[in-house]
């Protein structure tokens, strides 16, 4: 059984991770129920294609930032690079923070304005791990990372494509 | 729990939607802007005479004000789109899902009858969704970040 946390792997039917004590007895009560509940737990962010992260840098204006989103039709850039995330902006912050003084804020830099620390998820968490996230954390995107560095932002539409593949004929993909 | 019955079974009604954000065609982008921002919701529906006559989204705000360099005076009428795709408040749930689905969108007006009563939006619909499985499987473990991600000392 791998540990949801530490993803060490552990003899079946253990009760805690033998490598970092978290609790695993839950995790074998839910991985003995339905089939849609065990791909939730044993299925990983990478198999949801996260989409590829779309890069802003730091000093970048909100007005290039806008721009960037509108001409690649994206709802949220990542400010920073790869291993250096600074934070994220996303059409949200836009109306919350700046769409009523646009005019005025348009050329300051869009770090004044994003949501910086991002929360992450490894890309070899469950996926019921971002479903968790995505609907208690009041966020649509998720950026994903693996061994530090940024690999995708995966958005509840993906997640939304998790259930079209489980029950394509009630949830056809386009 | 398999999500095939509540995907079925359950309503636009069951699920809950946001009640109706909304201003008159006679609007501005600015009154849209305001009214988002104080109900935090990424839509309003555009009324007139009573009747839904478009959609103003968050999408709309980026693509059709800020991008081009409109000034928030705009007229709603020349931003919102009028072709929209609505959910029914006793169609089932993934009926809209589908629809959201194939035409990329997040959130729909949710119309009894004629009449627009709110809008619905992918999170909602998600959320409900996540709130049928079991807390097992949702809330395991409390946060993974916590813990050392390699065997401690190895």
């Amino acid at each position: 059984m791998i540990c949801p946390s530490c993803d060490h792997e552990n003899i079946e039917g253990t009760d805690e991770c033998e490598n970092c004590m978290q609790p695993l007895t839950d995790l074998e009560h839910a991985a003995g129920s339905s089939p849609l509940e065990r791909s939730l737990l044993e299925s990983t962010l990478a198999s949801l294609h996260p989409n590829a992260p779309i890069f802003v840098a730091p000093d970048t204006t909100v007005a290039a930032a806008v721009e960037t989103m509108a001409s690649r039709d994206i709802g949220c850039v990542i400010v920073g690079s790869l291993e250096d995330v600074v934070g994220i902006f996303s059409e949200r912050d836009l109306l919350m923070r700046l769409a009523d003084r646009y005019a005025e804020v348009s050329g300051q830099p869009v770090t004044e304005f994003m949501t910086p620390n991002p929360e992450t998820l490894d890309v070899a968490s469950p996926i019921a791990y971002a479903l968790n996230r995505m609907s208690t954390g009041d966020f649509r995107h998720l950026p994903v990372t693996s061994a530090g560095q940024l690999v995708g932002i995966i958005s509840l539409r993906d997640v939304l494509g998790f259930l079209s593949e489980w029950y394509p004929d009630l949830i056809p993909a386009p | 729990m398999d999500l095939r019955e509540p995907l079925q079974s359950e309503t636009v009604a069951d699920v809950g939607y946001r009640p109706l954000v909304s201003i008159g065609t006679d609007g501005t982008a600015a009154e849209a802007v305001a009214l988002m921002k104080l109900e935090k919701c990424g839509c309003v529906v555009v009324m007139s005479e009573g009747r839904m006559r478009g959609i103003f989204t968050e999408r709309d705000l980026l693509k059709r004000v800020l991008h081009p360099g409109l000034g928030l005076d705009t007229p709603i009428v020349g931003l919102m789109s009028d072709d929209v795709t609505v959910a029914r408040v006793d169609e089932p749930i993934h009926e809209v899902l589908a629809r959201m689905y194939i035409g990329r969108l997040r959130h729909l007006p949710v119309l009894d009858g004629d009449e627009p009563v709110g809008t619905i939006s992918i999170k909602r619909a998600i959320h409900f969704l996540a709130d049928q499985l079991p807390q097992a499987i949702l809330n395991l473990p409390p946060d993974p970040e916590t813990f050392p991600a390699t065997r401690e000392g190895g």
